[in-house]
């Protein structure tokens, strides 16, 4: 009896110990059930990965049916992270998530990086206009005229845009820029073909303009150091092709077209960029960083403009105008200075349209992106602004006022001559300091698409991955920028100063 | 009582309050053309306020100023003080230059802008006033760059500019140093010869005595004492007059 339980507790004890010598020789033995976890935007939109809309908790799209079937392949369970398109690689480093797969395209810069999947997707670039556009029916047609065009941005489109110096406008969903297409203040979007089918192909405003451009291919990526997990997903990735899988997938969501065909062919990333150069020079970056840095000059010279005239206007009407304008004065500066001007932003832009075609006065009288830019930041300072001056214009003593009046000046003569003037030199130092802070305030406008300094360095960098070099050109720009300005403001005051 | 002429100044039954506190208590009192008057007494009895009533720098609530044919009444409108400031340039005890202008740009200011001179004609008269208060040299200094006593004939100059009959001049030399005191009360003497009104609340008794057809004693309120400088700066009437007198005579 004795003898049989050790002849029974031995190969078990045994078996125990190599257990645990496998635990601790072979981790990743046990972590194959682990699930590997796979970033993605679902705000990125359809049809790659995108909330259902009848049940938000859950998500949709050729993506994530991909990801299912790939999982099935490689018996590993693949859990899904929300996670912003634009920091997919960066997220990848630091090991946020094991994969990305979000309609990502194999590029040269991304390749220094990540080791990208064999391509599961050929897409092409599909150019969309209004039903009604007339100047343009073919690619090259559109090329010449040089007209405001709108991608996603940090994609192969919004890069061809760049490469031909089109006026572009970069969003960050898929949704957004068809929707100013529709309303006028684009005339074209250039979008991957999947984007392009799910958002303008049932909208009968929108047309498809000539045939697709610019093959490239989607790809997984992953960490470059994680090969064996990479030869796994390119594996499962080749059986899903030539099992007919992938393509059931694809011809689900209506994205499945001859282009395809050469997946099977297309081995490694490693193949298709053989021939493509590595586009990225410190002269370039210079370039697109000037031309966003002129844009950040337009917006924050135009805003305090209009904030100095509107903030001067309300001052006024607080200290002088009849109890109504007073109580609006108050309610003005406490409303503009209360609100996020991020908030400002969106509801001026999108919320404005709906309002005026409600009121059926149509796409006519609604402003550009930059237009509504330079609004929400003169709305936002106005506030600031006024009361900076109240508290100058309060400041000049009110024997001024006694001594104009007593040489037969009016108020509104004394207003002008004596105490603007004199209010104006106090609160110089007040107001530079507020124009240095809305210059750098505007990096928040392209939250509406426009394309300003620090949204052009947030493009480079990410495309290139050079945050640090590309950062310390930007930055560069900007003290190019303020550091002037302050010194402008210091002669002035210095001059002024021998008048006060 | 003698018809007011329509160049004298006449204040009547001028009264004013703060609250429960009373400033001018039914105050009356003739200026004549050219005569030149000083108004002095304790501080707080009411000098400067009456001063500026008859500017429209301050309002009164019953009575009435008549000055050159305008009349200041407790509801006058604007444009009625806008007339009655033409008459009388007024010179403040801190100056109120105009910081931001130069000494000339403060005297061609006015002219230019209410009365609607050329600047080129508004900037010769304002030289000549320049060089007159003896400021030639300093017309292009701004007022940080004046002395005390610079800044104030500038002042003074920038309010003959708009040629007015007289002058109200409320305590010009008090926040002037002795040395500079005198420049400013030179000019004064000038103005008078010259046959200016010359209504001034001041501290400098020596000056009054020298300078002035006419003292008035103003004290809680109420005229205390009127007459020659010699009658009521050293045989004052009434107990009031002596109290003071003894106190800046001491």
């Amino acid at each position: 009896m004795k003898d049989r339980l050790a002849s029974l507790t031995g190969p078990l004890r045994s078996l125990r110990l190599c257990g645990l010598l496998c635990l601790l020789v072979f981790p990743t033995l046990t972590q194959a059930a682990d699930p590997l976890k796979w970033g993605a935007d679902a705000e990125g939109g359809a049809p790659y990965i995108f909330l259902d809309p009848e049940d938000i908790s859950k998500t949709k799209g050729f993506e994530v049916d991909l990801a299912a079937a790939l999982a099935r392949e490689i018996g590993r369970p693949i859990e899904f992270q929300q996670y912003p398109y634009d920091g997919l690689i960066s997220g990848l480093t630091r090991g946020d998530i094991d994969l990305a797969m979000n309609g990502l395209e194999i590029t040269p810069d991304r390749l220094e990086h990540v080791r990208f999947s064999r391509p599961y997707y050929v897409y092409t670039l599909q150019l969309v206009s209004r039903a009604d556009e007339t100047r343009f029916g073919t690619v090259e047609e559109w090329l010449k005229l040089k007209l405001p065009v709108g991608t996603l941005s940090e994609t192969a489109a919004s890069r061809y845009c760049e490469k031909n110096e089109l006026p572009l406008s970069t969003y960050d969903g898929q949704l957004e820029p068809f929707q100013d297409l529709a309303l006028g203040r684009l005339d074209a979007v250039l979008a991957d073909l999947p984007a392009a089918v799910a958002y303008a192909k049932s909208n009968p405003k929108l047309k498809f303009v000539g045939v697709p451009i610019e093959p490239g291919f989607y790809a997984i990526a992953m960490r470059p150091s994680d090969e064996a997990l990479a030869k796994t997903i390119d594996n499962g990735l080749e059986r899903l092709i030539a099992s007919g899988d992938l393509q059931k997938i694809y011809e689900k969501w209506g994205i499945w077209n001859g282009d395809q065909e050469s997946l099977a062919a297309a081995k490694s990333a490693d193949d298709i960029l053989k021939q493509s150069a590595a586009g990225f020079s410190m002269a370039n970056v210079f370039k697109s960083l000037g031309k966003a840095a002129v844009v950040t000059i337009q917006i924050s010279v135009a805003s305090m403009c209009l904030a100095m005239l509107l903030g001067l206007t309300v001052a006024i009407g607080r200290l002088y105008g009849p109890a109504p304008v007073r109580m609006l004065a108050v309610v003005w500066v406490e409303f503009f200075r209360g609100i996020p001007v991020l908030l400002l932003l969106y509801v001026l832009y999108f919320g404005l349209p709906t309002i005026l075609q409600t009121l059926g006065l149509g796409m006519a009288l609604a402003p550009s992106n930059i237009v509504v830019a330079i609004i929400a930041f003169g709305l936002n300072y106005s506030a600031y602004e006024a009361e900076i001056y109240r508290a100058g214009i309060t400041s000049v003593p009110v024997g001024q006022w006694e001594a104009a009046a007593s040489l037969g000046m009016s108020k509104k003569l004394t207003f002008r001559r004596i105490i603007l003037p004199q209010a104006t030199r106090m609160i110089l130092p007040p107001v530079t300091n507020d124009f240095v802070a809305l210059f750098k305030d505007t990096s928040v406008a392209s939250a509406i698409a426009v394309v300003e300094l620090t949204k052009q360095y947030q493009m480079l960098a990410k495309s290139s991955l050079r945050y640090m070099e590309i950062g310390l050109a930007t930055a560069i720009l900007y003290l190019v920028m303020s550091i002037p300005l302050g010194y402008l403001a210091r002669r002035l005051e210095a001059r002024w100063g021998k008048a006060l | 009582m003698t018809s007011p002429s329509n160049n004298n100044v006449t204040l009547e039954n001028i009264t004013k309050a703060y609250g429960q506190r009373t400033i001018l208590d039914n105050i009356s009192a003739t200026i004549e053309p050219g005569e030149t008057v000083a108004i002095i007494g304790p501080s707080g009895g009411g000098k400067s306020t009456m001063l500026r009533c008859i500017n429209g720098l301050a309002t009164f609530d019953k009575g009435q100023i008549d000055v050159g044919g305008h009349r200041l009444a407790p509801n006058s409108l604007p444009a009625e003080i806008h007339e009655v400031r033409r008459l009388f340039g007024m010179i403040f005890q801190d100056f109120q230059l105009f910081p931001h202008f130069t000494a000339l740009e403060n005297v061609i200011e006015a002219p230019v802008q209410v009365r609607g001179q050329s600047p080129a004609d508004a900037k010769a008269r304002a030289m000549e006033l320049l060089k007159r208060v003896g400021l030639g040299e300093r017309a292009n200094y701004y007022p940080r760059e004046l002395s005390g006593g610079q800044k104030q004939r500038v002042a003074i100059a920038r309010a003959l500019a708009m040629e007015p009959r007289g002058l109200l001049c409320d305590e010009i030399t008090s926040a002037l140093d002795p040395e500079l005191k005198a420049e400013v009360l030179d000019v004064l003497l000038d103005l008078k010869a010259e046959g200016l009104t010359l209504i001034m609340v001041t501290h400098e008794i020596h000056f009054a005595r020298r300078a002035a057809d006419r003292v008035l004693l103003l004290a809680d309120g109420r005229i205390a004492e009127s007459g020659t400088p010699d009658k009521v700066l050293d045989s004052p009437d009434s107990e009031r007059a002596k109290r003071f007198l003894k106190t800046v005579m001491a």
